[in-house]
Formats: C-alpha cells, structure tokens, sequence
C-alpha cells in the first residue's frame, strides 16, 4: 500500500507538471518542469493545523494539483501529526470582478492524505487475519467543493481559497446513520492561500 | 489611521473566529481535541454510581457494546435503556468503528442522554488511529476499577492483537493486584475481547481464567466484540461468561447482582 500510495504520487506528480511544462513552450517561462507555479499555505482542511507546498496547473489553469505537506503540533493537536497531501482542484468557472480580480466562485476536487509515521499502518499488520479491517489507517480519500478568488497586485498573483469537504470513513458513517447523523456532522473545512511565483 | 485600526481589528476578528469559533475546521481526523465536559468521563460516572447504589443489596447494571457505525441503533437503545431501571450501564468497548475523534464524540453525545451513569470500555477498533489518546482523555485509564456495596468492578484491555500479542495486554499481574486483598466480597471483571476469543493472546487465556478462579471471588465476567450474545461457563469452573452483542442487533442485557447470585435479562428493542 505504502509503494502504491507513492507510485500515484510520482505519476500524479510528474503528469501534469509535464503538461504544464509543454503549455510553457508557448509562454515566456523557461523554468525546470519540477518548478511549482505556486506555493500554498493552508489552515485546517483535515490534513493538519498548517500545510504548506506547492502547486502546478493543469488543463490551462483551469484545474491544478498540490502536493502539501501538513503539521499538527501536538500541543494544539494532542499529539503530532505529519501528512503528505496530494490534491487535485478543478475550478472551470471564473466571473471578473474587476481589472484585478477574478472569481471562481465552484471549485471541487478530491485529495489522498499520507499520515507518516509507523504509528499509522497503510496496510494490514501481518499478525490480522485477511480483512481484519477493510481501512487503512495512515491514508484518507477526501472529497471537497469550494471557491477561490484570484487577485493581482502590481506583479505578482495572490488567490485566497476554501473548501468543505469529507473522507471516506466519515462518509460511510453518514450513509448509514442518516437518522442521527446530519451533513453537518461529517463535513471538515480548510482555507488557504495559494502565491504565483511566475504569473 | 482609523482605516489602519478598522483593518486590523478586522483582521484580528477573522483570525479568532478561525482558530476558535467553528468546529468545521478539523486539523486531522486523528487530532485528540476533546472538550472539558467530555473528559475524565469514566471517574465522574464512578462518583455518581457510588452515590446512587449506596445501601442497596441488589445492583442492576445494563450490559452493551460494539456501538461502532450504529448511531441511528444507539439513539434507539437509549430511548428504550431510559425506560428500565438500572443503576449504571457498561458499554464494552468498540465504542467506536476507526478509533477517530469525532466517532468519539458522536457516541458520547448520544450515551450522555442515558438517565443514569454510563462507564466505557476499550475495544480493539477504539485502538486504532490515534483511539487509545482519544479514549484516555475522554474516559481515562484503559485499566481502571472501583469499589461500591462490597463489590468491585475491574474493567481492563484485553485487545491483545492489537498489540501484536506482545505479552502485556491483558496486563495480568494488574489484574492479579486487583483481584488481591479484603476490601470487598464480590468482584466483577469486564473487557471487551473475551478470553476465549482469537483475538485474546492465546499464550495467556488459561491463566487468566486462572487468575478469575483463584480470586474467589468473581462470579461474573462480562464481554463484548462477537457481536454475538453468550452466557456460557466455557472452563467449567463456576464462572460465568457473559457478552452482549453488538447495537446494530438491537438487544442488550440487563444483570442484576447481589452477594454471588446473580440474574441476566435479555431485552430487545
């Protein structure tokens, strides 16, 4: 599990930087490929009290992936958390809200959380019986939608974003305890903000 | 200079209503965030057991369990536990199904409108994550007992696969100490994994059954995590082996207790 969570990872990672390496040809950029185009700060969201990395966009900016890395100190936490974050954002609406401002006011997309640590086991110990537990603890498939607001001061990109979204264990929970259970129980949120190195 | 303050001010406001106010910004699903009125729950109800059962020569406890993924089932178990009377309920172990913190709450937010005490149990899924932390801060010690009426109540981990059945869980020379001593008549001995089950390290069963016998003391040791009720004696030494099934059955036991007799009722709901 742990080598198919990185496998994806890399071939997540490398494709659409690969995309945006081509689209590049045709801009000014002569950046490496491996270059973000953005960095990203976000708080909260279920992968940590902060997470911070960076971003490429894909589909002609009309969708990127982010690669964080997210930390929960234990003081605010309880204990310490570290995670890996792959997460892809479709935003295909954008409303100008003036010369400097754009507004993508629906953003969905989905994100796979890696919690490190040999705490947190991606597949069944060997001392389980074969489907002891059908989940795995250290990696979580999220689902969200949002919205983002893009901003341009002087020469440089500023997007201020959030999302709302859930994981797969509180989303069974939900599925099947409809009666106690409301929408509102099961959903997590998260903001940040997302800086364009080479707009 | 009013602009100034009026954008920092609004900008202070922000930051505190993020770090504070809204509970949908969760940091982890494994993040042990527990609110001071959920902690410690198992030593207050303690407190309040003592107080209610304080005279009486029959005790009436409701036995249940394995509530993990069966909120809608919970809600209905207390609705129908608030019609009998009973001194205090164990719920034994599996409280929760991916040891995660809201799991937690949700439970306690339902198990809190019981009209009498409830006291929790560690289950092997509650072990999961970050569960143990969770648990601790919000119920206390795994391995925790107290004394009322003669009787002591000893409730411990005996989720021993979930420690790769490293020798420790159950914690047997604990329960040996506590079983130990005359400060009580009668004890009563309550986990989540029965002895008799796989997931009980299978290097320990016997003695453990042995310590129970040795005691003199135990007539009743109570279970859960079969989902499956039993009341059997399964090493034929006068001791009973109760466990209750799991929520999603709808069914829970009532036991009542007095000297070493003691009596199960089976209630569906």
């Amino acid at each position: 599990m742990i080598r198919f969570t990185f496998a994806l990872l890399v071939i997540l990672y490398t494709l659409p930087a690969t995309l945006t390496a081509q689209d590049s040809v045709s801009f000014k950029r002569h950046y490496k490929w491996y270059i973000p185009d953005s960095f990203v700060l976000q708080y909260a969201g279920s992968i940590g009290f902060l997470s911070a990395g960076g971003g490429y966009d894909i589909f002609h900016k009309k969708a990127s992936v982010d690669i964080l890395f997210g930390y929960l100190p234990g003081t605010i936490g309880g204990h310490d958390l570290q995670t890996l974050t792959l997460k892809f954002t479709a935003s295909p609406w954008k409303i100008r809200a003036g010369k400097a401002t754009t507004i993508y006011p629906f953003s969905t997309g989905t994100y796979f959380t890696y919690t490190m640590g040999g705490r947190y086991s991606s597949d069944l110990p060997s001392w389980y019986p074969d489907g002891y537990y059908w989940w795995s603890e250290a990696v979580r498939a999220n689902i969200f939608i949002g919205g983002k607001v893009r901003h341009k001061v002087r020469d440089s990109v500023w997007e201020g974003y959030y999302e709302i979204g859930t994981n797969e264990l509180k989303l069974v929970s939900y599925a099947q305890n409809t009666g106690y259970l409301t929408v509102w129980d099961i959903l997590h949120a998260g903001v940040g903000v997302r800086f364009y190195l080479n707009p | 200079m009013w602009r100034r303050f009026v954008r920092r001010k609004s900008i202070h406001t922000i930051i505190i209503f993020i770090l504070s106010g809204c509970s949908l910004f969760e940091y982890h699903p494994y993040e042990v965030i527990v609110p001071d009125d959920e902690q410690n729950l198992n030593a207050t109800s303690i407190q309040t057991i003592q107080a209610r059962v304080a005279g009486k020569d029959t005790m009436t406890l409701i036995l249940m369990g394995d509530t993990q993924r069966f909120y809608d089932d919970v809600e209905a178990f207390v609705s129908s536990a608030n019609q009998h009377t009973a001194d205090f309920v164990i719920l034994n172990g599996d409280i929760t199904d991916f040891g995660i913190n809201d799991e937690f709450h949700w439970i306690h937010s339902i198990m809190k409108k019981l009209n009498k005490p409830y006291l929790a149990v560690i289950g092997n899924h509650d072990l999961s994550g970050n569960g143990e932390l969770v648990f601790e801060k919000m119920y206390g010690p795994l391995n925790y007992s107290f004394i009322t009426n003669d009787f002591k109540f000893i409730f411990l981990n005996t989720n021993s696969r979930e420690y790769n059945f490293n020798g420790h869980v159950p914690d047997t020379t604990w329960l040996k100490n506590e079983l130990a001593g005359d400060s009580f008549k009668h004890a009563v001995v309550s986990s989540h994994v029965p002895p008799f089950d796989n997931d009980f390290d299978p290097a320990m069963e016997l003695a453990y059954a042995r310590i129970l016998k040795k005691s003199t003391k135990v007539a009743v040791s109570l279970h859960g995590h079969t989902h499956k009720y039993s009341n059997t004696q399964p090493y034929e030494d006068g001791i009973q082996y109760i466990v209750s099934t799991s929520m999603n059955e709808r069914m829970y036991l009532i036991l009542k207790l007095w000297g070493d007799k003691y009596n199960v009722e089976e209630i569906y709901y």
